[in-house]
């Protein structure tokens, strides 16, 4: 593909979200650098995400084509603020800081995709789980995620699925080493035991209560 | 638990110079970053909830079991004097925020309620209060040892939700104030030092492909820092959809490994086929440091980075590696001020820095 330059081969592909409409240009490093359009493809995750949520500059500088980001379809004010902190949704977006832990459910389905782009995909925990969310969980509607938080059948199929993806792409692009690391993840995955998670005897010590605090 | 009290000067871990890979890595961290239930995070708590918080977590701290020969000294950073907050900085026990009190968001300031609780004597295990997160669980060892870190940062871990209850989400995981760090909450950050490769023009090569691999490379003193000297940190971004076991075999078993192997080949290379380039850069440095009357600290920190090189290239057969550790930390403000044992202004610490860095080089 062309620069708008019309010169030279793109190799910035930029895409911006201006008024809710999406804007995609395609240019060389040389129009790229003229226009202060960002080259730097290792951006930080902290800048991009905090670039992302502040939304003053949504310009996401892609290295090929597959990375698309979602449209932003925030309308300030619209969001209710958080019922336990009080925290907005716009303030968030200025500072990139919550305020408690209840803000991740009032602003689950805003955050989601957001966390899922700054951790490149990953939209669900896997790994450590605390004891005690696990004994409050299998009690609760959460129970139904608590397969996948041990690293059950399910989301093993699932994380399986995604490594083959890169595996076969790694290969297109004969970067073997990438692709033995993949190779020995596919391995992994296969192989593993269900239960990630050791569930530990439940003796208890004293306990603070999270009652304790008043404010 | 002790309150407070002098902090040691000597050595710490991560420049004990020992374990795995140790002519190229410096360290190993592990840090959890972890929140109580129905409390507020840090930067959006009142200064009452954040002293609630750090008493809570002092108590919880306090009551957890300790190797024997091992103590405890707790900081309240709120009471605390500017060269003891420096001093914990440069001895990488906590973070420069930590030392600031100040949140991102603007909150906070240097009588925030926060802390920092440090086993000693051999300062691997720091845990912060309120930092950004109510805990910030830090573990660190010398050379290649990130499992190790991790089994020490899950006893602690494990030991502290016996007594508090963690935040929580079915999806998200530890919930955190910046959502960059839900998930695991788990930063492994390992400390490489890559002066031949600086020589060689390969460090972008290192940088570029850390990038791909979702990794960060930052400075010596982490985020924002400049990377004098060739000291790097290498850390996870990503927090969430990777367990930590995935984590620590991506960057222990593949990542550091590979970089290890590659500024060594070019120490091997610059060794052998271009012998009069290393010595030459050595020697430059060698001869800055022993003669030089006014030194800023990331003048003294670039030099010495070549200094460690030509220690371990065997250009420099007379200075020891444990010498370029020790100054390593010595030439920093607050070690600086704590040796020579005055209040100096800057000018008259880069005095006493090049005197100090003269006379322990030229000794023989």
């Amino acid at each position: 593909m062309l620069c708008e330059c019309q010169q030279r081969q793109a190799t910035i592909h930029e895409v911006l979200i201006q008024h809710g409409k999406k804007v995609e240009r395609h240019l060389c490093e040389q129009c790229a650098a003229k226009l202060g359009v960002s080259t730097d493809p290792h951006m930080p995750i902290s800048q991009l995400i905090s670039n992302y949520i502040s939304g003053k500059n949504l310009s996401i500088p892609t290295v090929g084509e597959k990375d698309q980001p979602r449209p932003s379809r925030s309308k300030p004010g619209a969001i209710p603020p958080c019922p336990s902190c009080s925290m907005t949704y716009s303030k968030f977006k200025d500072t990139g800081l919550l305020g408690c832990p209840s803000c991740y459910s009032t602003f689950q389905k805003r955050l989601s995709p957001l966390i899922a782009r700054a951790h490149e995909g990953g939209e669900q925990h896997i790994g450590k789980v605390p004891r005690r969310a696990l004994e409050s969980l299998s009690k609760t509607e959460g129970g139904s995620r608590l397969e996948s938080l041990l690293g059950g059948e399910s989301e093993r199929e699932q994380r399986l699925t995604e490594v083959r993806k890169r595996l076969n792409h790694a290969v297109e692009h004969e970067d073997y080493e990438q692709a033995a690391m993949l190779r020995d993840e596919m391995t992994r995955l296969a192989s593993l035991p269900s239960a990630q998670v050791e569930i530990r005897s439940t003796t208890q010590s004293s306990t603070i209560k999270e009652s304790e605090h008043s404010s | 638990m002790i309150e407070g009290g002098p902090i040691q000067t000597g050595t710490t871990e991560w420049l004990r110079g020992n374990g795995m890979m140790s002519d190229v890595v410096m360290s190993s961290r592990a840090r959890a970053a972890r929140n109580l239930a129905g409390f507020p995070f840090p930067p959006a708590a009142s200064s009452a909830d954040r002293s609630q918080i750090m008493e809570i977590c002092r108590r919880c701290i306090e009551s957890l079991g300790y190797p024997s020969g091992s103590r405890i000294r707790w900081f309240d950073l709120r009471n605390s004097e500017p060269i003891e907050r420096r001093l914990l900085v440069e001895r990488q026990l906590m973070s420069r925020q930590h030392a600031r009190g100040r949140y991102s968001n603007g909150e906070g300031g240097p009588d925030s309620p926060r802390g920092v609780a440090v086993i000693e004597p051999d300062e691997r295990v720091s845990i912060l209060v309120n930092e950004e997160d109510h805990l910030r669980i830090q573990v660190i060892r010398s050379g290649l040892d990130l499992a190790s870190c991790l089994d020490e940062i899950n006893n602690f871990d494990d030991g502290i939700e016996e007594i508090v209850d963690y935040a929580f989400h079915p999806q998200f995981g530890y919930l955190t104030a910046c959502p960059t760090n839900v998930g695991t909450g788990l930063r492994l950050s390992v400390m490489v030092h890559l002066p031949a490769l600086k020589i060689t023009g390969e460090l972008e090569k290192v940088r570029n492909a850390s990038s791909d691999m979702g990794l960060a490379v930052r400075g010596l003193y982490g985020e924002g820092s400049q990377a004098a000297g060739e000291f790097y940190q290498i850390s996870n971004q990503i927090t969430l959809g990777r367990s930590d076991e995935m984590l620590l075999r991506e960057i222990e078993s593949e990542v550091i490994p590979s970089i290890v192997r590659y500024e060594q080949h070019a120490r091997a290379q610059l060794m052998t086929e271009n012998r009069m380039l290393l010595e030459d850069k050595v020697c430059r440095a060698m001869g800055i440091l022993q003669n030089a009357r006014l030194l800023k600290p990331d003048e003294a920190l670039e030099h010495l980075g070549m200094v460690r090189l030509g220690v371990l290239c065997k250009v420099i057969p007379d200075v020891t590696l444990a010498t370029v550790h020790d100054l390593l930390l010595m030439i920093q403000p607050g070690h600086l001020q704590r040796v020579v044992g005055i209040d100096l202004s800057q000018s008259e610490r880069r005095v006493a820095r090049a005197k100090l860095v003269r006379d322990r080089l030229n000794a023989k």
